[in-house]
């Protein structure tokens, strides 16, 4: 194997972090991006007021045709940003970090589905209203007499499904493997509904440009989602060929898993970032897992630090040494550069504290530190030694709290006591969704304003 | 969310650009080139058969429609808006003919001759042509009683032209002169119940004496009568009838 696998021991020393390659957060792109879907939106909605007479309106069936067009351009303008959303841009992936994304693709996703089913519902009632016709026929007429209107109709039913199996309650009793298989057919679903958009939609017709925009925004989309999404992560683990060089137990159920590749000087990534981990091995390798680095890099070497779930822990269990890994990455924008204050106070607990571990690393020198870390026993506490020894260095104050969350409660009062200027200072909370949110709750009331608490959350 | 205004901002950047840019006229392209004309020269296989389509749809006043069907050929030179382009004129008479010869339920009368490209990927490929139309002027004895059949307009799904009566300055019957649709059995059956209540909408525009409406200026106004989901039927009938109006106009008998 031409990639080394001895295991480098020097973790616990504090990286020298001279030469390395780091990501600064494009704020002005994340602006730009915005101020373009707005341009976009208004431009659809634009589009469709213009294709609107008032002698069509006042026809048989003419503001329900216009319901339908305003309802079918609008869903579609949304599902095309949802796809955006999701596409792994680089710049917005750091600058707003991948869990905010989610939450956006989240919230927009209701009005997508049911603004492109009541397109779907209202044409039906309105030609049956301008035609004449009983609805149900006028629904069949659609499909038999559209060709690309068959297609629509099994693009929407492919949207519903997904839309559907993402509701909170069957996205729990779902396997994360369909929920994603469902999620990829939206792609075909989008597909198939394109041609009946430039082909009957009266906005398009006649006017050649504004088809050529369209068909080329989709097409952009569609090579921006294959460039992202699926070419850089293929080019980038080509160059790196990770395999994992090292697992050892840190915490009861926690791993420390170290790959080695070739080339990761050239890999830029900051303290706190997360890459999707896909290890190459029989019952892994179609299931890909965000983990942050619980390191900064010392190539030729990465690590993360996991702790396994249900059927995951066994097979990570069986993880063996040499096993190839895809990584796609770095997301996140978790970093120091969301600091805008001198004093810096880390607080996490479990498996959360792992990018913290690589947070504190990157920080720059000279910056009072504060870390606060939870555990149920000590033993508990993920690398609880390398982040008294980090911490020490920078001359820090570093607090771990150890028992059950009643007994030892992280309320406003006790983090005051903490962590020294704590209301001057930038927070970044990692852990379980319970304990983030009760230390937001209780910063919040500290008086630390929201946008000097940071956090990313990875339930998806 | 912090940028929220900039998705505010952009949205009214872009209701605004697009409502400006393309503010009126719409530019709907419509080509003065009917399925009997032949235009382009390309194909002279179905400018025959298309002479024996014209129909009377849907219309109780309409004259038999052979008596339009004559294929004599004029232009109209100056009185033919410049804003209004040749469009798709090297197709159009490759389109499969189809004939509605009921009231109701169009019937085919040919099998599409050439294989259909999707209409809106077509690019207007003779912009600028001086459009060719056909006129068949047919003075009936009385003298005050015209017949006249518009250009055959092309509205995206077929190529539409109006024929309208006029006595004594006043229209007295609008009819389907001629109409070719494009295969898609779906828009012939649409356009089989829009033109109909088109014919009703100009007739009574006509006699609210607004009918003047139609022929102010040199330009045609699109939905001046209109059928929501038929936009372009309604713009197809709109300009040909006009045009025919405006022809009429000339020759002082309207």
């Amino acid at each position: 194997m031409a990639t080394p696998t001895n295991k480098p021991a020097e973790w616990h020393s504090p990286h020298s972090g001279d030469g390395r390659r780091t990501l600064s957060p494009r704020p002005r792109v994340a602006d730009f991006l915005a101020g373009l879907t707005g341009v976009g939106f208004g431009a659809v909605t634009a589009l469709t007021f213009e294709s609107e007479s008032s002698a069509g309106l006042h026809s048989a069936g003419g503001w329900a045709l216009a319901a339908t067009r305003l309802s079918g351009f609008w869903g579609t303008y949304l599902l095309l940003i949802m796809v955006l959303l999701m596409v792994r841009l680089p710049w917005l992936e750091r600058t707003v970090g991948q869990d905010q994304l989610v939450r956006w693709h989240r919230k927009v996703a209701p009005w997508a589905t049911s603004l492109t089913s009541l397109h779907v519902l209202i044409s039906i009632l309105a030609y049956a209203q301008m035609l004449h016709n009983p609805v149900w026929s006028e629904a069949w007429t659609f499909v038999l007499h559209y060709p690309d209107m068959l297609a629509a109709y099994v693009g929407w039913i492919l949207l519903l499904v997904a839309a559907f199996s993402s509701i909170r309650i069957a996205r729990r009793k779902m396997r994360y493997e369909t929920w994603w298989v469902v999620h990829l057919y939206t792609y075909l679903g989008l597909g198939l509904s394109f041609m009946h958009q430039i082909r009957v939609g009266v906005m398009f017709i006649g006017h050649p440009l504004t088809t050529q925009i369209w068909v080329w925004t989709w097409i952009g989309a569609g090579i921006v989602t294959l460039l992202w999404r699926i070419a850089l992560p293929i080019v980038r683990n080509l160059q790196f060929g990770l395999r994992v060089a090292d697992i050892t137990e840190v915490a009861p159920g926690v791993r420390s898993i170290t790959v080695s590749g070739r080339h990761l000087d050239r890999l830029a990534v900051n303290g706190g970032q997360f890459f999707q981990w896909r290890f190459l091995a029989r019952n892994l390798w179609w299931h890909s897992h965000p983990y942050s680095l619980s390191a900064l890099p010392r190539p030729p070497f990465l690590r993360v630090t996991v702790k396994g779930l249900g059927d995951q822990s066994t097979a990570l269990a069986n993880l063996r040494v040499g096993t190839r890994v895809f990584v796609e990455g770095p997301y996140g924008a978790f970093t120091r550069h969301r600091m805008t204050r001198e004093r810096v106070v880390l607080i996490g607990a479990g498996v959360g504290i792992t990018p913290l571990r690589a947070l504190l690393e990157d920080l720059p020198e000279n910056r009072p530190v504060s870390v606060i870390v939870r555990a149920r026993n000590h033993d508990d506490v993920v690398h609880g030694d390398e982040m008294k020894a980090l911490v020490e260095a920078r001359h820090g104050v570093y607090h771990e709290l150890i028992g059950r969350r009643d007994e030892v409660a992280l309320d406003g009062t006790s983090l005051n006591t903490l962590a020294e200027g704590l209301s001057e200072s930038d927070v970044f909370v990692c852990g379980p969704e319970g304990f983030t949110e009760s230390v937001m709750a209780s910063l919040q009331e500290v008086g630390v304003p929201h946008d000097r608490i940071h956090f990313e959350s990875f339930t998806f | 969310m912090k940028r929220t205004p900039f998705v505010v901002i952009g949205t009214a950047v872009g209701l605004a650009a697009v409502l400006g840019f393309r503010s009126t006229p719409i530019p709907l392209h419509l080509n003065f080139s009917t399925a009997t004309t032949g235009v382009t020269g390309s194909t002279g296989s179905t400018s025959s058969s298309s002479t024996g389509v014209s129909t009377g749809l849907g219309s109780g006043t309409a004259t038999s429609p052979s008596s339009v069907s004559g294929s004599t050929k004029a232009s109209l030179g100056s009185s033919t808006p410049a804003t209004l382009t040749a469009f798709r004129s090297a197709t159009t008479s490759t389109e499969s003919v189809r004939a509605t010869t009921t009231k109701k339920k169009p019937v085919a009368a040919k099998k599409p001759v050439a294989a259909k490209k999707p209409v809106a990927a077509k690019k207007p490929v003779a912009a600028k042509k001086p459009p060719t139309v056909k006129k068949p002027v047919k003075a009936s004895p009385s003298g005050a009683t015209k017949i006249l059949v518009g250009p055959g307009v092309n509205y995206y799904y077929g190529v539409v032209s109006i024929k309208v009566t006029v006595a004594h300055k006043k229209i007295s019957a609008v009819a389907i002169g001629h109409i070719t649709e494009d295969g898609n059995g779906r828009s012939a059956y649409i356009d089989s119940v829009a033109l109909p209540i088109l014919q009703k909408a100009f007739v009574k525009l006509s006699s609210s004496q607004q009918h003047s409406m139609a022929v102010k200026g040199n330009n045609p106004l699109l939905n001046l009568v209109a059928v929501s989901g038929a936009t372009y039927t309604s713009a197809g009938f709109d300009v040909s009838l006009q045009n025919a109006l405006f022809t009429l106009k000339q020759q002082g008998l309207f």
